[in-house]
């Protein structure tokens, strides 16, 4: 085979049990090279799991982990070609950054004219250059978040594996270091699994997004795909797509019945189809319809509050006889702030209904 | 008004600690023929006197290699089994934890007679080697202990991210754990000496007449003689274990190591 063809890294029905329960539940997943992908989730959902069997540092209970075509499922993590940062960075208190950094480079028994190039080079790369000999205590978060990301890089491994590394900066910081990281790594071609509960992170970093919940891959997509096009109700919610009712195709298959009343869909179905509709919160328009593929409602406000940037409405809907339906508006910042209690009329653009599987 | 309080009664607590000790250290200093506080005149003739005496520097010769002894069989093996204990399970972690620190809670009594009855059984009569033997136990758990320590306070995820930098657990534990654990081995190898130095009540039961450790000396002595020079020995002891503290707190802290 070519090398080219070979994926970087491969996982095959993996699995892994922690006494009854199961973290990881037959999880297949195949990275090519230079690719970047995101395990996207809430906690316990199986990322970390899944990425601390590809580095070895757990032992999967069942299925196969290739890198590079090699089965390494049970070689141990000193053996496979890796590197990774971790949440908590991890840095090697008692040794300089320069230290840290050839570390790896060290350990595979590189000469030091090597390791001194090598660790010149990934310090420059995280902009670094000039901290050699200064201890992981005496530099910044940001800057000790840069050192764990060149030791992981410094070796040139076949996988990185980035662990929620941004999670215990400041919000402002944390934003910079994404961009910056995403730019590096795209420009060094490194093949990245990148673990993370922030989608915004997931979606601003990766090029193929996989969402996990219960162990499982429930969509593994591009960015938008998966925030546009939510492969079910569950992928749906996590990625914000709060509004979410159950519908009912009509008699010719155009449209679906539903708390919101009459919905063009964009194909056809099959009549009777009990299906879920989802609406993102800031799809959801204040006034009248003016299209003839729009839906107009009238809806009760339950509460606003102020986001800076947003104000995120809750509105009721009324259904005779069947209570309320609970429906989520996001307005941009400046068009109006609706009163509690006051009832408004409210339309979605057909285009932004997405149809998914009812649950 | 509370303040003052608070001093005075710190005061006498340090005062209450000190005195022993530094009556011991002023009569070592003594001119007078017995002991007698406070002395009449100062000298340093005890200290000739005492280190002239064979039967003191032999036994403190015992006591130290003793000490030494134990120091160096207790260390690694303190080490290994703080290593093991940190990656057992939790019930199977607290039976070793018992385990090791059990020579703490035995009395000193009873494991020296179990120790003397053993050493018979088996014919291993020769006394410097049943010290040897019985002070390793005792100062087991004060390695165990102190290295358990520093291997929590280690940051969390160094030695995994080294295994991700391809070093082998050996490597690892070359490059990464032990440096990062030092202080609190250190710690321990002086407090297994200081402890094997000082002890008697174990050495009692074990020792042969002809070379008694150096506590077991003095209080020979001074069953017959009453002359300062037991006190000039005594302040040698003090001043001692006060190098070994001393250079444990200039080496990792020792205020670190006893919290």
């Amino acid at each position: 085979m070519i090398e080219g063809s070979i994926p970087a890294l491969e996982l095959q029905g993996v699995t892994k049990r922690f006494g009854a329960t199961t973290a990881v539940d037959n999880l297949s997943l195949t990275v090519t090279r230079g690719e970047f992908i995101a395990l996207l989730g809430a906690s316990g959902c199986g990322k970390t799991s899944t990425l601390r069997m590809i580095a070895g540092l757990e032992q999967a209970s069942a299925g196969t982990i290739r890198i590079r075509g090699e089965d390494v499922t049970t070689l141990p993590t000193h053996r496979r070609d890796i590197g990774m940062v971790f949440q908590s960075l991890a840095l090697f208190p008692h040794m300089t950054v320069a230290d840290n950094v050839g570390f790896g480079l060290r350990m595979r028994g590189r000469n030091t004219a090597d390791i001194e190039r090598e660790v010149k080079s990934a310090l420059e790369l995280v902009r670094l250059s000039g901290y050699e000999n200064r201890l992981p205590a005496s530099i910044s978060g940001g800057q000790q978040q840069r050192v764990a990301l060149a030791r992981a890089l410094a070796a040139r491994p076949t996988i990185l594996l980035l662990d929620e590394p941004f999670s215990a900066l400041d919000r402002k910081l944390r934003e910079e270091l994404t961009l910056e990281f995403a730019e590096l790594l795209r420009r060094v071609e490194a093949t990245t699994v990148f673990v993370t509960h922030d989608q915004e992170e997931a979606f601003a970093m990766s090029q193929r997004v996989a969402v996990m919940q219960a162990g499982r891959v429930l969509q593994l997509d591009a960015p938008t795909a998966i925030f546009l096009r939510p492969a079910d109700v569950d992928v749906a919610r996590f990625v914000g797509m709060t509004n979410v009712l159950d519908a009912t195709v009509d008699a010719s298959g155009r449209n679906a019945t539903s708390a919101l009343g009459l919905v063009p869909l964009a194909t056809l179905f099959e009549p009777g189809q009990q299906i879920a509709i989802g609406v993102r919160p800031e799809h959801v328009r204040p006034g009248d319809a003016t299209g003839t593929t729009a839906v107009t409602f009238s809806a009760t406000v339950r509460s606003t509050a102020f986001r800076g940037r947003h104000v995120s409405v809750i509105l009721a809907l009324e259904r005779r006889g069947l209570g309320e339906t609970r429906i989520d508006m996001l307005l941009p910042h400046g068009v109006m702030t609706p009163r509690n209690g006051e009832a408004i009329r409210c339309c979605i653009d057909a285009a932004v209904v997405h149809v998914m599987a009812a649950v | 008004m509370l303040r003052w309080a608070t001093f005075a009664w710190l005061g006498l607590t340090l005062v209450f600690i000190a005195a022993p000790t530094l009556i011991a250290i002023v009569v070592a200093f003594s001119s007078a023929e017995l002991v007698k506080f406070p002395p009449d005149g100062y000298t340093f003739k005890w200290f000739a006197s005492a280190w002239g005496k064979e039967l003191f520097w032999r036994a403190a010769l015992v006591s130290l290699l003793v000490a030494l002894s134990a120091m160096a069989i207790t260390v690694p093996a303190g080490v290994a089994a703080a290593l093991a204990i940190r990656r057992s399970s939790v019930a199977t972690r607290r039976m070793l934890e018992l385990v090791f620190m059990s020579p703490l809670l035995v009395p000193a009594i009873v494991l020296s007679l179990a120790i003397l009855v053993g050493s018979v059984l088996i014919g291993a009569t020769d006394a410097p080697l049943r010290l040897w033997a019985a002070h390793s136990i005792i100062v087991l758990p004060y390695v165990v202990r102190t290295t358990l320590a520093s291997l929590a306070g280690m940051p969390p995820g160094v030695e995994e991210a080294a295994a991700t930098q391809g070093a082998s657990p050996w490597q690892v534990f070359r490059y990464i754990t032990l440096p990062l654990i030092t202080p609190g081995v250190l710690a321990g190898a002086a407090f297994a000496f200081i402890i094997s130095f000082d002890n008697v009540s174990v050495s009692l039961f074990l020792v042969n007449q002809k070379t008694p450790t150096l506590p077991l000396a003095i209080m020979n002595y001074v069953e017959y003689n009453f002359d300062p020079s037991v006190a000039a020995i005594s302040t040698t002891m003090v001043a001692l274990s006060l190098a070994v503290a001393w250079l444990v707190e200039r080496m990792v802290g020792l205020r670190r190591i006893l919290q």
